[in-house]
């Protein structure tokens, strides 16, 4: 009987996998993640899920190699005539997906909407509050011929590049087309816009009028399974070729199917406990010192992302520029904590509400219920509050709980990942020091690598002596594909990319 | 009323076998099996302290996702496993019951009164209530419960009472309508006719004469609608919409153990068991009072349409 | 009998507009600002004003819901916040998934639980019979989400037979099909055991003298069709289980019908969402209801008489 199964099993599988080889012969990409990226609008983008996809639909200006260096792309040459001027010559005869040039005029508008915020409310256009961030020092976008654009900046600003390459162009048309666009998004990239089920799938196909390397895939689907067995199973059965967010548990059995190759790599995300910091009781330094002392991230790197996580050690991941490699972590020291909150005038204990998302950083509901029960060692009472991601992401903006799990990455500029929550404006935090606003500025106007590694270095210490978060770890970005797929794996931005992949 | 809307009334489990003489071991070994499921279940839930080993919140995360004590890797410290934060799982089936069995049971000693009430009312008096009755009725047969139910949890909030509130609201009108028919039914008999011949008030006639023939009835009902909630409840809990964690509920074991099920599968499954374990040993305990104390309730074969011939047999 | 469909028809739109009133009062009735509610905590003060007078929620709540039951008779259903596109279109997306689901289940539990409940009540009280009926037992107890859960452990992970979730191909439309058509094929499995054995009994009684295997295979076919009317009654008020059994069915496969459309709203707070789902459902049972209602009045001919 279990001979008979055997072979049954083995004629299954192999018919399995001869259509999933003949639908790669024809052209068609499957892959799996387990966020979903709400919107494929470049402009609105909020997650590095959403911006990676709709970077495949709509080219930026330049773009990010997998060593995170710029590559022109809609932009042939540039050049910063002046720390305030920057100046980019567009590719000629480039088209949009929907027939339109890519002029000076479509570039500006999609920069006008990042840069004026009561024009984006007037055009219904929703705008990510991320990557706006990368724009608040531009004045202003000229297109004075129809292949040059010039961007002025209110001050010198280091990491423009970076920041463009986080915003992909759309048409000019787009300004006024409103949810039309959002309901099917265009751009120039190498793959048009299909389909998206929210939930469910992405569907992508070749654009043949593509002006760079030929698209390697018919078709792509993007297949959104937030559970991570499935998702796991998925890759395991051949529907899907790749998958990320694997969960660490699943690494063991993933890495002993010989057809399958598993890969990690650290990034430039942190993760950590975002913690109110100007009401109480995390107003109170103590009290937020108290909560990293109380934090075991050992136990969390390493029975939970089985080693290949590390304790943080800086407001940012290692992967980005100008990372301090000299702060240590705070100890894990239950004793310590519950003596700070003593002082801190709760011996009693104390008790908060502390929200997470789940599945959209791997093991985020894991980590969180582990950092309640470790916190309980220490006296903190944790109220845990599940959502989805998209509530989650409603409720960090507007600041609703006291604590929250959470993690920030996606781009390797120090000022990416420290301004949005350490300028006193912007933080959801409550952060609010002068001293780090002064420093931030001076960090994107540096004028050198030397002079910003000096300031950043400082910000950083700055930062991770107050301690206004709970630091917890770094986290891998972890990718498991089929070892046909070539030119594949994990970036050190988590973005997901199959741009310059293909299938053998 | 159709024959058929009887049967939605009366729940899945009452298919009547009464004119089929069963052989009595299979009858009562079913309701002993029942019984003895049901009363163990219940001193679990009232005392888990008793019977569980340890803390069913007590994390540890260094032991996690341990197999049963009978497998390699195992430990008889954690006789089925622990889950992916190192907590016993026997403990958290354990004290999972309580969720299961307090939804189920406060739900139906809630709604269970109230629709005894309006039924009586409805059924004996008529009228205005008698119409507002069966408007609700109406209503319920034309709500997609578990949607009704999620979307009363999304916006009331999770928590043990709000499900015992939302199960409460959408289940009375079920009780009522079976109440009423019963009254509708009995209303006509000679017994009845003949104690009002003698001059007894409304009130008593109820009390004395109706009354215990329709409890019977709605006290079977409420054993098959006992399972039904106990089901409900845990797909509450598995959609995420049911006890808030870390206290252990079924249902929520099974959606945490879901992530788990190649590497663990021992998180789901345990949980699964016990519902299912539960739930058919609360309907065999149903079929068993149905077989003491109303043994002439046949929904099913009551084809005649207009409805107001009851379910009783005469 | 004209006046029968008209009463039918007068007292279903009685109901839904019951429904639809239960449901715009569910909706009104979460504390806090509807508006901020639906657009959520980060929103501009200017962006909730504007949604304030988009949906109407500065008008009084009565004007409020006669223009929700004029949208929604019209097929206007509202915009869900999340996705910025009309609820109705959501719904039509999703409807079809879900009935593709609804009736491979159906017929799948036909197909097995007839036959099944034909033979439990032939051969009544033999080995057979019971096991057939301890299995409809455990069916109708089992939660269908465990049943899921199992099943893709077993034939996805395990053997590797069967995709693990979605839709699109026949593969995928296996497991999460067998899995909802549980509870109601143990239900149709007991209901024709039961109906057969009582038909079987009076047919049976007055056929005593038994002419012969010509007269039972006659006895049987009889005893099949009078059989037969309850359990499509039954079917019909089953849409209510299905659909029920079908949220968390789709949750388990990632099955993207109006299950896991509802989840996700609630789970968003996409009230307009919500609002339409359970609408719908409600119309949809309603016209059921009334079908099945109609039907049997026209098919069983003691009643039509009456």
């Amino acid at each position: 009987m279990r001979q008979s199964v055997r072979i049954v099993s083995f004629v299954v599988t192999l018919l399995l996998s001869a259509i999933a080889l003949a639908s790669a012969q024809t052209g068609e990409l499957a892959i799996a993640v387990a966020t979903d990226p709400l919107t494929l609008d470049p402009r609105g983008a909020s997650n590095v899920i959403s911006w990676s996809l709709a970077y495949h639909i709509a080219d930026p200006l330049v773009g990010k190699d997998k060593d995170l260096k710029i590559v022109p792309l809609l932009a042939e040459s540039w050049d910063r005539p002046d720390p305030l001027t920057w100046r980019f010559k567009l590719r000629r005869g480039v088209k949009f997906q929907n027939g339109e040039d890519v002029t000076a005029a479509a570039v500006k508008a999609t920069l006008d909407v990042m840069i004026d915020p009561e024009l984006a409310k007037t055009k219904k256009i929703q705008v990510s509050a991320f990557i706006r961030g990368n724009f608040r020092t531009v004045e202003r976008v000229e297109a004075p011929d129809p292949y040059t654009v010039i961007i002025k900046t209110k001050a010198p600003y280091r990491p423009m590049l970076l920041g463009l390459s986080q915003l992909g162009i759309a048409p000019a048309s787009a300004l006024d087309a409103g949810d039309a666009y959002v309901a099917h998004p265009v751009g120039a990239g190498p793959y048009k816009f299909v389909e998206y089920v929210p939930g469910s799938r992405l569907v992508l196909e070749a654009n043949p009028t593509y002006w760079g390397a030929k698209p390697a895939f018919k078709r792509v689907t993007v297949r959104i399974i937030p559970e991570n067995a499935t998702r796991v199973a998925a890759l395991q059965t051949g529907e899907v070729l790749a998958i990320y967010n694997v969960p660490p548990d699943s690494i063991d059995r993933l890495k002993a199917n010989k057809d399958l190759v598993v890969q990690d790599t650290l990034t430039t995300r942190y993760n950590y406990l975002y913690l109110q910091n100007d009401r109480p009781p995390f107003n109170d330094k103590r009290v937020r010192l108290a909560i990293n002392h109380a934090l075991d991230k050992d136990q969390i790197t390493r029975v939970i992302f089985k080693g290949l996580a590390k304790p943080a050690t800086a407001p940012m991941g290692p992967a980005t520029a100008f990372f301090d490699k000299s702060l240590s972590p705070y100890s894990y020291d239950v004793a310590k904590a519950k003596a700070l909150l003593t002082e801190a005038g709760y011996p009693n204990g104390l008790k908060f509400v502390m929200g997470t998302p789940f599945g959209r950083f791997i093991n985020d509901r894991q980590v969180a219920e582990a950092v309640v029960g470790q916190l309980a060692k220490a006296g903190f009472t944790v109220d845990l509050r599940v959502e989805e991601w998209g509530t989650s992401l409603a409720n960090l903006m507007g600041r609703k709980y006291d604590a929250m799990f959470g993690a920030y990455g996606g781009s390797p500029d120090p000022d990416y990942m420290l301004s949005w929550l350490f300028t006193a404006k912007s933080s959801v935090v409550g952060f609010n020091k002068p001293e780090v606003d002064a420093l931030l500025i001076e960090g994107v106007q540096a004028a050198d690598d030397a002079a910003a590694r000096k300031t950043y270095e400082r910000i950083q210490k700055i930062v991770w002596d107050d301690a206004p978060l709970g630091f917890l770890y770094f986290q891998p970005d972890i990718v498991a594909y089929s070892k046909r797929l070539k030119g594949f794996g994990p970036r050190v931005d988590e973005y997901v990319d199959v741009r310059g992949a293909r299938v053998e | 009323m159709s024959p058929a809307t009887e049967i939605e009334v009366a729940g899945p489990f009452v298919l009547s076998e009464a004119r089929t003489p069963r052989p009595s071991v299979f009858r009562h070994s079913g309701f002993l099996f029942g019984l003895v499921t049901v009363s163990v279940a219940l001193l679990v839930a009232l005392f888990p302290h008793a019977v569980a080993t340890q803390d069913p919140l007590a994390q540890d995360i260094g032991n996690r996702l341990v197999p049963p004590a009978w497998m390699s890797g195992g430990s008889p410290q954690w006789l089925l496993g622990t889950d992916h934060l190192g907590r016993d799982i026997l403990s958290r089936v354990l004290y999972g019951s309580r969720v299961s069995l307090a939804v189920g049971l406060w739900s139906v000693l809630i709604g269970g009164p109230v629709g005894l009430l309006l039924g009586l009312v409805a059924g004996y008096r008529g009228g205005a209530v008698d119409s507002l009755v069966m408007r609700l009725v109406d209503l319920h047969l034309a709500f997609p419960f578990v949607l009704l139910a999620m979307a009363m949890i999304a916006i009331l909030g999770p928590g043990l009472w709000k499900m015992v509130a939302v199960f409460s609201i959408t289940s009375w009108m079920l009780y009522a309508r079976t109440v009423r028919s019963s009254v509708l039914a009995l209303r006509e008999r000679e017994f009845v006719q003949g104690a009002w011949a003698l001059g007894a008030t409304g009130t008593r006639i109820v009390a004395r004469h109706i009354l215990p023939n329709v409890v019977n009835s709605l006290v079977v009902l409420l054993s098959f609608d006992l399972a039904r909630i106990i089901l409900a409840e845990s797909a509450l809990s598995f959609l995420g919409l049911g006890v808030p964690p870390p206290t252990p509920s079924w249902g929520g074991m099974l959606s945490e153990g879901r992530e788990y099920i190649e590497d663990a599968w021992w998180i789901a499954a345990f949980p699964g068991f016990a519902i299912m374990l539960v739930t058919v040993g609360v309907s065999f305990l149903g079929d068993g009072l149905r077989d003491v104390l109303d043994p002439r309730f046949e929904p099913l074969n009551d084809r005649t349409r207009g409805g107001d011939v009851g379910t009783a047999k005469t | 009998m004209r006046n029968v469909y008209l009463r039918q028809i007068v007292q279903a739109a009685i109901v839904l507009l019951n429904v639809s009133l239960v449901v715009f009062v569910l909706v009104r009735i979460v504390p806090g600002d509807p508006a901020r509610l639906m657009l959520g905590m980060e929103a501009s003060e200017d962006a909730v004003q504007a949604a304030r007078v988009q949906f109407g929620f500065d008008r009084p709540l009565y004007v409020q819901y006669a223009q929700f039951v004029g949208g929604a008779l019209r097929g206007d259903l509202g915009q869900s916040v999340r996705f910025r596109r009309p609820v109705g279109d959501l719904l039509r997306e999703s409807f079809p998934a879900t009935l593709e689901l609804a009736l491979a289940a159906t017929v799948i539990a036909l197909i097995l639980a007839v036959p099944a409940g034909i033979y439990a009540a032939v051969h009544r009280d033999g080995v057979l019979d019971r096991l057939l009926m301890a299995g409809a037992l455990i069916g109708q107890a089992m939660p269908i989400f465990w049943l899921g859960i199992m099943l893709i452990t077993l034939f996805s992970v395990k053997l590797g037979w069967l995709p693990t979730s979605g839709r699109g191909s026949l593969a995928q439309l296996i497991m999460p099909s067998v899995t909802l058509s549980t509870y109601v094929m143990a239900l149709l499995a007991r209901l024709t055991r039961s109906n057969m054995l009582d038909v079987l009994r009076e047919q049976y009684v007055r056929t005593a003298r038994a002419k012969g295997l010509r007269e039972t295979v006659i006895v049987h076919k009889h005893a099949l069709m009078s059989a037969a009317l309850p359990i499509v009654t039954v079917l019909g008020l089953q849409v209510g289980a299905l659909l029920s059994g079908a949220v968390v069915t789709e949750t388990v496969f990632n099955w993207p019908g109006i299950g896991t459309l509802a989840l996700r709203a609630i789970q968003q707070r996409d009230y307009p969402v919500v609002q339409g789902v359970v609408l719908v459902s409600a119309a949809l049972f309603v016209l059921i209801n009334g079908m099945v209602d109609l039907a049997y009045r026209y098919l069983d001919p003691r009643v039509r008489l009456t």
